[in-house]
C-alpha cells in the first residue's frame, strides 16, 4: 500500500511539474517564436503516438520495453498531459472549421472515454467484490444456466409434492424470463435496485397463496433470484469495464489518421504561417 | 445486499481464453462444448467422446467404451453405438467472435470509415469547407472579395492566400513537405524567430502592396499573419497579441537597431500622420524615439509624453475650467457639468468640437449695449465686427424694424436716441471699437450702460480682449485676433473611446476643476490608466486596446488581384 502512494505521488508530482514547466514556459516559447503552436502541435503528436503504441506494446512481450504496469502510469499521466498541451495548442479557442472541429470531438471522446476508463478501472472492482465475489466474466453464462436450472426444478418440484401449481405458474409468468439471460444492465451500473425490489414484493405477494412446502420452496427461489440478480450485477459492470475501449481504442486510431491528415493540412496551408 | 456467488470454478482444462477469436455458440446458453471452435470460426463440435475399442484377450469383437471426460459427466450411461460412435452427438453451433475479436474488427472498421471520411472531405465537392479551418473575417468577406474570389483557385477563392490550393491532394502535401521548415524538420521550430516573414504573408501583400505601415525607422518587416490570424470566425479578425508588439518593443536589441536606424532619418520622415481634417495636439518627437525596452503598460510602458516632457496647451483662448465648474456659473439655473460643453459625437469616442456658437454664446453673448441686448456684433472676423460697429444706425433701425416699428418718424427717432446715449457713453466710434476689441474686465459693461438694478444670469460682454488675445497688427489698421486652435485629438499615438469609459465620472481622470489656465493639459496620466489598465485593475491592458501597429501613411490601396 505504502508503495502504491508512493507511486501515485511520483506520477501525479511528474504530471503536475511538467504541467507548470509547460504553461510557463508556453508564453516564452510564443514571444521568441511564432511556432509556439507548432511545437506544442508536435509534442502533442509525439505524446499520442506513444500513448497509442500502449496497445501495441502489450501485444509484443518478448521486446524488453518494460513492464506493462509501468507503461498504463504512464498512458494514464501522459494522457492526462496532452490535455494541457491541447488547451494551449488551441489557445483555449472553440474550432471553428469543420475539419478541426472534427479533429476536436475526436480528441475529446478519446480523453473522456479513457478517463471514464480510469474512473471505472479503479472503481468498479471494489463494488463488484464487496456486492458479490468473484465472478470470471466467461464463466457467467455458465452459472447463469446453472442458477435457471435449479429454479426450474425447484418450481416444478412443488407440483408433485404441495400438489399445487401457484408456484410454478408464478414462475412461468414472472420468473422465467428474469433468469432467461443478463438483465437490467442500467439499473446495475447505476446501483438502482427497484426491478430486484419489484420482483421480491411480488414473491411476498404470492406468499400469503401458498402453503407451507411452497413457502419454502418461495424462499429458496428468492435467494436464487437474488444470487442471479448479483450475477447480472457482475456481468453489467465487467462487460462495462470492457466495453469503454470499444470507444476508446478505434477512435484513438481514427484520431491519429485525422492528426496525420491534419499536419498536412497546416503544413500545406500555412506554408509557414502559424 | 451482498449475496455472494458460488466460488468460481478454475480448472485449467476448462479455463477460458478471452483472446481467443471465436468461441461456442453455445457460451451464452451456458453450455459451450468443450471442443470450441477452430480458428478460423467454424463449429468443430462431433460428439461428446470418441468411443474406443476395448479387447480383452480372446475377444474378438471387443467392446466400445465412451471417453467422456469426468469434468463432462463421465462415461455416460447408454455408452456408444455398436458402430463404435458415441451415443451423444454435440448439436453444431454457429461460432460467434469473442469480444476481443469485435473489439479489433471495430477497430479496423471505424479505421476504414475515417480514412473513407477523410477522402470523400478531400476529393468531395465541399473539400473547401470541409478543410477550411473556419470562416474568414469580415475584412476579408466583402462584396469585392466576394466578388474576385470566384476567379481564384478553390471555390471558396482560398488560392488568393494559399498556394496549395491551387492543386488537389497531392499539391497539398508536396506543398507540405516544401515548406520550411517541414514536417519532417521540426527541430528547426524554435530557431525561428518571432515575427519572420513568411511564404503566406507574400500572398498578404499581393493585395496589400507595401510594408512601410509602421514607424519608418522599423528594422524588419514583420510577419502579417503572425499578427493577423484569419480563420477565427466571421467578425472581425481578433486583435494582435502582445507578444507580437512585445518581439520589437520589448527586445532590446531590436529597439537599438531601431534607435539607430531612426537616427539617420530626417525628422520630416516621421511626420507621416494623416489628420483627415482634425486638429492634432503636435508633440516634439523625443531624442530617443519611442524605442524604450518595455513588457507591459502596467509596469514598465513610458509614460505619455503630455505628462513625461510637461507639455502645455498653447492654445490662445483664456478659458478657465475651475471657475466653470465651481458652481458660480449657470445655465439655464443650473451649474455647469462637463457635459454642458463637451458632448460626445455620432460614434461616442470622441467630443464634438467646441464652438463659440454652440457652447459659448448662450452665456458669452456679445451684448455691446445693455439697452439694447438683441444688438450684437458678428462673433469672428474683427473686420466684418468693425463693419457692424460702422453701420450701427443701420442696425438700430434693423432693429427698431424687428421690434415693430413700422412708422419711419419713429425708427428715427428710436436711431437718435439710441446713438445718443451710446455717444454719452462712449464719446464716439473709435472709443467704442477700442473698447469692444480690448476691454478685459467685464464689471465696465455695467459702468458704461446697464441700470444698476439690471442683474443678468448670463456673463456680460467686457471685449474680445476678454477671452482672446488681441493685440495690434492686423490687416487695415484692425486688431489682430490670435486664431484659436483646440486640437481635437491629444494622443494621437493611441486610440480612447470615451464612451466604453462613461461608467467612471470625467473628474475621476481629468483635474479640471481644479485648472484655471488654458495651458494646462488636462489629460490623465498613464497612473490614472493603470488604475484599471492593469492585472490589479482586472481591465484589459494588451498594446492592441490602445494602439494599432498600422499607422497609415498614406491612402491604403488594396489591389485585388485576378490571377
Amino acid at each position: 500500500m505504502k508503495g502504491f502512494v508512493r507511486r501515485r505521488l511520483l506520477w501525479v508530482g511528474l504530471l503536475v511539474a511538467a504541467t507548470v514547466s509547460v504553461v510557463s514556459v508556453f508564453p516564452v516559447w510564443a514571444g521568441a517564436t511564432t511556432r509556439a503552436a507548432y511545437l506544442t502541435g508536435w509534442l502533442l503528436f509525439g505524446l499520442m503516438v506513444l500513448l497509442t503504441g500502449y496497445n501495441w506494446f502489450k501485444k509484443i512481450p518478448y521486446l524488453p520495453l518494460g513492464r506493462s504496469e509501468l507503461w498504463l502510469q504512464f498512458h494514464i499521466y501522459a494522457g492526462l498531459f496532452t490535455g494541457v498541451l491541447f488547451f494551449l495548442h488551441v489557445g483555449g479557442r472553440w474550432p471553428t472549421g469543420w475539419f478541426e472541429l472534427g479533429l476536436t470531438i475526436l480528441y475529446a471522446i478519446v480523453m473522456a472515454s479513457g478517463v471514464l476508463g480510469i474512473f471505472i478501472s479503479r472503481g468498479w472492482p471494489k463494488r463488484l467484490t464487496a456486492r458479490s465475489g468473484e465472478v470470471p466474466f466467461e464463466r457467467i453464462p455458465v452459472i447463469r444456466r446453472e442458477l435457471r436450472e435449479r429454479a426450474e426444478a425447484l418450481a416444478l418440484s412443488t407440483v408433485p409434492e404441495a400438489k399445487s401449481a401457484t408456484v410454478a405458474e408464478f414462475y412461468l409468468r414472472r420468473v422465467h424470463d428474469f433468469f432467461g439471460g443478463p438483465r437490467h444492465f442500467f439499473s446495475h451500473l447505476f446501483e438502482i435496485r427497484l426491478p430486484l425490489n419489484a420482483l421480491q414484493n411480488d414473491f411476498t405477494d404470492l406468499k400469503r397463496f401458498l402453503n407451507e412446502r411452497e413457502r419454502q420452496v418461495a424462499e429458496q427461489l428468492v435467494a436464487l433470484v437474488r444470487q442471479k440478480d448479483s450475477l447480472d450485477y457482475q456481468h453489467a459492470l465487467q462487460l462495462t469495464l470492457r466495453l469503454w475501449l470499444f470507444i476508446h481504442i478505434p477512435i484513438t486510431y481514427s484520431l491519429m489518421l485525422w492528426a496525420i491528415a491534419h499536419i498536412v493540412l497546416v503544413y500545406g496551408f500555412s506554408a509557414g504561417a502559424r | 445486499m451482498n449475496d455472494q456467488l458460488p466460488s468460481p470454478d478454475f480448472d485449467r482444462s476448462r479455463y477460458e481464453r478471452p483472446n481467443q477469436d471465436w468461441e461456442c455458440g453455445w457460451t451464452c446458453n451456458g453450455c459451450p462444448c468443450r471442443i470450441g471452435p477452430s480458428p478460423t470460426g467454424d463449429c468443430r463440435a462431433t460428439a461428446e467422446c470418441r468411443p474406443v475399442l476395448e479387447k480383452k484377450e480372446g475377444e474378438e469383437k471387443g467392446r466400445w467404451r465412451c471417453t467422456r471426460p469426468k469434468e463432462h459427466g463421465g462415461p455416460c450411461s447408454d455408452g456408444p453405438l455398436p458402430d463404435g460412435s458415441c451415443a451423444c452427438p454435440i448439436p453444431t453451433c454457429q461460432p460467434r467472435r469473442s469480444l476481443r475479436n469485435q473489439r479489433g474488427r471495430l477497430c479496423m472498421a471505424i479505421t476504414a470509415a475515417t480514412l473513407a471520411l477523410l477522402l470523400i472531405g478531400f476529393f468531395g465537392p465541399w473539400r473547401w469547407q470541409f478543410i477550411s479551418a473556419g470562416p474568414v473575417s469580415s475584412h476579408h468577406h466583402g462584396v469585392v472579395f466576394s466578388q474576385l474570389r470566384h476567379s481564384w483557385p478553390g471555390d471558396e477563392g482560398c488560392g488568393a492566400c494559399h498556394s496549395a490550393a491551387h492543386g488537389d491532394l497531392r499539391e497539398w502535401v508536396r506543398a507540405a513537405f516544401s515548406a520550411h521548415p517541414g514536417p519532417l524538420q521540426p527541430q528547426q521550430l524554435p530557431g525561428i524567430n518571432a515575427g519572420e516573414m513568411t511564404g503566406l504573408d507574400r500572398h498578404c501583400l499581393a493585395c496589400h502592396p507595401g510594408h512601410a505601415f509602421h514607424q519608418p525607422n522599423v528594422t524588419r518587416d514583420h510577419s502579417c499573419s503572425a499578427c493577423h490570424r484569419e480563420h477565427q470566425g466571421p467578425g472581425r479578425m481578433p486583435a494582435p497579441r502582445d507578444t507580437q508588439c512585445l518581439s520589437c518593443h520589448g527586445n532590446g536589441s531590436v529597439m537599438e537597431a531601431s534607435l539607430k536606424k531612426g537616427e539617420q532619418l530626417p525628422a520630416t520622415a516621421f511626420n507621416f500622420r494623416q489628420t483627415s481634417g482634425r486638429v492634432f495636439y503636435h508633440v516634439p518627437r523625443p531624442e530617443q524615439g519611442y524605442t524604450k525596452v518595455f513588457k507591459s503598460f502596467a509596469d514598465d510602458h513610458p509614460e505619455f509624453q503630455l505628462h513625461s516632457q510637461r507639455l502645455t496647451d498653447t492654445n490662445s483662448l483664456r478659458f478657465n475650467h475651475s471657475l466653470h465648474l465651481s458652481g458660480l456659473v449657470k445655465l439655464n439655473g443650473q451649474a455647469l457639468e462637463c457635459a454642458s460643453c463637451h458632448q460626445p459625437d455620432a460614434a461616442g469616442a470622441h467630443f464634438q468640437a467646441i464652438t463659440y456658437a454652440k457652447h459659448c454664446q448662450s452665456c458669452h453673448a456679445l451684448q455691446f449695449d445693455a439697452r439694447n441686448p438683441q444688438l450684437r456684433p458678428p462673433h469672428g472676423d474683427p473686420a466684418n465686427v468693425r463693419a457692424f460697429l460702422r453701420s450701427l444706425p443701420t442696425q438700430y433701425a434693423d432693429l427698431a424694424r424687428r421690434s415693430g416699428m413700422t412708422a419711419q418718424p419713429d425708427t428715427e427717432k428710436f436711431v437718435t436716441e439710441q446713438m445718443r446715449h451710446l455717444r454719452e457713453r462712449v464719446m464716439n466710434g473709435e472709443n467704442l471699437e477700442q473698447q469692444i476689441f480690448f476691454a478685459t474686465d467685464p464689471s465696465r459693461q455695467l459702468a458704461v450702460g446697464a441700470a444698476p438694478s439690471q442683474i443678468s444670469a448670463r456673463a456680460r460682454f467686457a471685449g474680445c480682449a476678454y477671452c482672446h488675445e488681441v493685440g495690434p497688427g492686423g490687416v487695415d489698421g484692425l486688431p489682430r485676433i490670435a486664431p484659436v486652435i483646440t486640437p481635437d485629438r491629444w494622443l494621437i499615438r493611441g486610440e480612447f473611446h470615451h464612451a466604453k469609459h462613461a461608467i467612471v465620472a470625467c473628474k475621476e481622470c481629468h483635474t479640471a476643476a481644479t485648472s484655471r489656465q488654458t495651458s494646462d493639459i488636462l489629460i490623465p496620466s498613464k497612473k490614472s490608466c493603470t488604475e484599471c489598465h492593469s492585472p490589479q485593475g482586472g481591465v484589459a491592458q494588451n498594446c492592441s486596446t490602445c494602439h494599432s501597429y498600422h499607422t497609415v501613411h498614406a491612402p491604403h490601396a488594396h489591389q485585388h488581384v485576378v490571377r
